[in-house]
């Protein structure tokens, strides 16, 4: 008999509903996350990804089904330490602007009660790993920072204390198109490093693709298919996601033929 | 007279101080309770209307003359304003910015201290602005019920007829009302500047 591993994240049927609001803004989402995995998730504007993260740091509640973390239910851990081993990163206004990158990303580490030797090395440490210089940026603040740069001190800031969960809510979605290859890129290696359990919400198509360990599409608030890049591009379950993922039959070829390098590069 | 001076800019700095330490407080916990923040504000705007004269009227019948009632009607006057700007500071802090540092787990003491406060700074400083000024000029009245201060100045010169005394009283007066008001405006500049990175 094996003892089965708990997985690190897993909704079981949950379901938000905004006071005053009619429709609910997730619906009996039940979805499970290995340890390590990253799972990206894609949908139209409005559809519910942000919503679905902020279930797992308890930003929004549940109003029914449950969110279990390494097999335990959300609601039985204290909300605050909960927070502080889960990283959460978003677009654009993430950063504190009246403190420097030091003092941004010595937050967490400062609640949980770190020697301050130790949240100085971490510091160096992280901004080594989304390769900016200690030296040059330790002081800076977000201002004097381009969007790549502030974007690549939000990650670090979320990756600082080694959360057992990472939440990325669009990190890049201020970053141009020139540049995010690259920081898609880094962010691969670091999270492959750390062996960070990750949920990367994107409206990217080709960005989930590429970072996905798997992909879970949400439209309308309902889940409607997750799987692997493989197997959603060969055979989507259902219309709207060969909508979404596939696009037409050029657009289908070329991200299967891109999916393909990606495979031969692991 | 410079010891009149000094003795109305230590009764007005105390008068903020202490108002400052009830208001800004009292501000970080009532921001995001609309309610009760309603009823206090409604009560301090209550007080602030009463005329400063019945006040301190009021306040030397129960403390007697002297200093400390000064104090106690300056402290009154200066909570409304400083209350009621620090509310507003707080709530024009971005709610993302607010919800990341909930999101952080940072404790309440932490959001308060790093977050909340430091962007809410421009807006406090300039209740403490208001404040202040109100309070020199308030702080007169100490002149009539035994305290210290230019009021001490102006009120014997108003009894002795004494035009110069009077003069040099009031100009005593609008002299720390400007010295205060240039360095809470300079103050301002630097925190805004700061608060935006
Ligand atoms: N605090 C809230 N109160 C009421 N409704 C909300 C709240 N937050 C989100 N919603 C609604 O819930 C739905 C899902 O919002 P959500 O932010 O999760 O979408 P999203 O998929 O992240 O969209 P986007 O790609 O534009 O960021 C939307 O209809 C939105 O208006
Ligand atoms: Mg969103």
């Amino acid at each position: 008999m094996t003892i089965k591993a708990p997985y690190a994240l897993q909704f079981d049927r949950a379901s938000v509903r905004f006071p005053g609001t009619a429709t609910y803004a997730l619906e009996n989402i039940s979805l499970q996350v290995a340890p390590g995995e990253l799972l990206t998730i894609v949908g139209a504007s409005g559809s519910g990804k942000s919503t679905l993260l902020r279930c797992v740091n308890r930003l929004v509640e549940l109003c029914d089904g449950r969110i279990e973390i390494d097999g335990v239910a959300l609601e039985s851990f204290a909300i605050d330490p909960l927070r502080r081993t889960i990283g959460y990163a978003i677009q654009g206004v993430g950063l504190f602007a009246h403190l420097t990158v030091a003092e941004n990303l010595a937050l967490v580490p400062e609640s949980l009660g770190w020697p301050r030797a130790r949240i100085d090395a971490r510091i160096d440490e992280m901004l080594a790993t989304v390769r900016l210089d200690p030296q040059i940026y330790r002081r800076r603040r977000p201002r004097a920072l381009s969007g790549g740069q502030a974007q690549r001190v939000g990650i670090a800031r979320a990756l600082m204390a080694y959360p057992r969960l990472l939440l990325l809510d669009e990190p890049f979605g201020a970053v141009d198109p020139i540049l995010r290859p690259q920081l898609q890129a880094e962010l691969l290696g670091v999270l492959r490093a750390a062996r960070t359990t990750t949920l990367f919400v994107t409206h990217d198509v080709d960005e989930a693709l590429l970072l996905g360990d798997r992909i879970a599409v949400i439209d309308e608030g309902h889940l409607r298919a997750i799987g692997t890049p493989r197997a959603l591009l060969d055979r989507p379950p259902d219309d709207f996601t060969a909508e979404l993922l596939c696009g037409d039959a050029l657009l289908h070829e070329y991200r299967r033929a891109r999916l393909a390098v990606r495979e031969q590069s692991r | 007279m410079i010891a009149a001076i000094l003795a109305h800019i230590a009764l007005c700095a105390l008068g903020v101080a202490v108002a400052a330490t009830i208001a800004v407080p009292a501000a970080l916990i009532f921001a995001d309770r609309p309610k009760a923040e309603r009823s206090l504000s409604a009560l301090l705007g209550a007080l602030y209307t009463v005329p400063s004269l019945a006040l301190l009227a009021v306040l030397v019948q129960f403390i007697g003359l002297g200093n400390t009632s000064v104090e106690v009607a300056l402290v009154i006057y200066a909570l409304y304003a400083i209350f009621r700007n620090s509310v507003t500071g707080l709530r024009s802090i971005p709610p993302e910015q607010r919800e990341v540092a909930a999101a952080l787990g940072l404790p309440r003491w932490k959001r308060w201290l790093q977050v909340e406060l430091p962007l809410a700074l421009p807006a406090i400083l300039s209740g403490l602005r208001v404040a202040t000024l109100g309070s020199i000029a308030l702080a007169t009245l100490g002149g009539y019920v035994g305290g210290s201060g230019l009021g001490t100045i102006i009120f014997t010169g108003f009894a002795l007829q004494n035009q110069s005394m009077l003069v040099q009283g009031a100009i005593g007066v609008v002299a720390i009302a400007l010295l205060a008001e240039f360095a809470f405006r300079s103050l301002e500049r630097v925190v805004r500047l700061r608060a935006s990175g």
